[in-house]
């Protein structure tokens, strides 16, 4: 048996390239909300911390709920398909609501271009975004392949590794993003 | 020899302090939060590799002597499943 097998190699190599770049994102913002005096800048809204509080427990409870299923059905895949299916809607739910919450802040003036905030808002939580979007399709796939009896260990891991990439560095980007 | 060009390196930069403060942290930040957020940001770049590195490593160690211990213990692992399988009819 492999010491570490290859796609799960190749998911924490790329997993760890994918932390610096959030880390580098993360620094760039924090040196830019030091560098204002008025926060938010004049005329744009205020990051709705609350209503992203929610959708962060949402995020939480899908990471949580696939280290359950994991845990407890390895060798049971149709419970695991269960508990990959709770984890996908709850991921799934995340998404859609950070994406009604994008489109209240559009409508209150909060642009890619209205301001630094907007920018580094907009990049920093659309790559957050896409990263969830990417991790959901292949947690779907996997979800697939596993009613056929298909999906290969090392795969589901991987898979599983990206997930948890995707829950564990959101707190993060809430509490510099949102909660600075 | 070396430890004289290391002697000069040294006493150049204690004589010429304004000439070694060319990191952003000194001169780009004209307040104290953006000096903050810049020394913040150099801990924070500087820490996270190590610590993605060093889980990896402890992870890896971790793994190999459970295999090891399973293999002395004579545990048998299966194959996981194939790539592609036939259809439940």
């Amino acid at each position: 048996m492999d010491l570490v097998p290859s796609p799960v190699l190749a998911m924490l190599i790329f997993v760890f390239t994918e932390v610096m770049l959030f880390s580098g994102f993360i620094s760039a913002f924090t040196i830019m909300r030091g560098s204002e005096v008025i926060w938010p800048p004049p005329g744009q809204p205020r990051l709705p911390a609350s209503e992203t509080a929610f959708n962060t427990g949402l995020l939480i409870a899908s990471g949580i709920a696939l280290y359950v299923a994991r845990r407890r059905f390895a060798n049971r895949p149709m419970h695991l398909r269960r508990g990959l299916l709770v984890t996908i809607l709850l991921g799934a739910s995340f998404v859609v609501l950070q994406g009604r919450e994008w489109v209240s802040l559009l409508a209150q003036g909060l642009t890619l271009r209205s301001s630094a905030l907007g920018s580094f808002f907009y990049l920093i939580v659309g790559a957050h975004a896409l990263h969830a979007v990417i991790a959901l399709g292949i947690l779907i796939y996997a979800w697939l392949r596993l009613g056929q009896r298909s999906v290969p260990r090392n795969t589901l891991a991987a898979a599983e590794i990206f997930w948890y990439f995707v829950v564990g560095i959101w707190p993060v980007l809430y509490w510099r993003v949102y909660l600075s | 020899m070396k430890l004289g060009l290391a002697a000069a390196a040294l006493a150049f930069s204690v004589s010429l302090p304004a000439a070694a403060r060319a990191c952003d942290s000194c001169l780009a930040a004209s307040t104290p939060s953006v000096q903050m957020a810049f020394i913040m940001g150099s801990i924070f770049l500087s820490v996270t590799p190590l610590a993605l590195v060093g889980s990896a490593v402890w992870w890896i160690w971790r793994r190999a002597k459970r295999l090891a211990a399973e293999e002395e213990a004579g545990v048998i692992r299966l194959p996981s499943a194939p790539a592609r399988t036939v259809r439940r009819s």
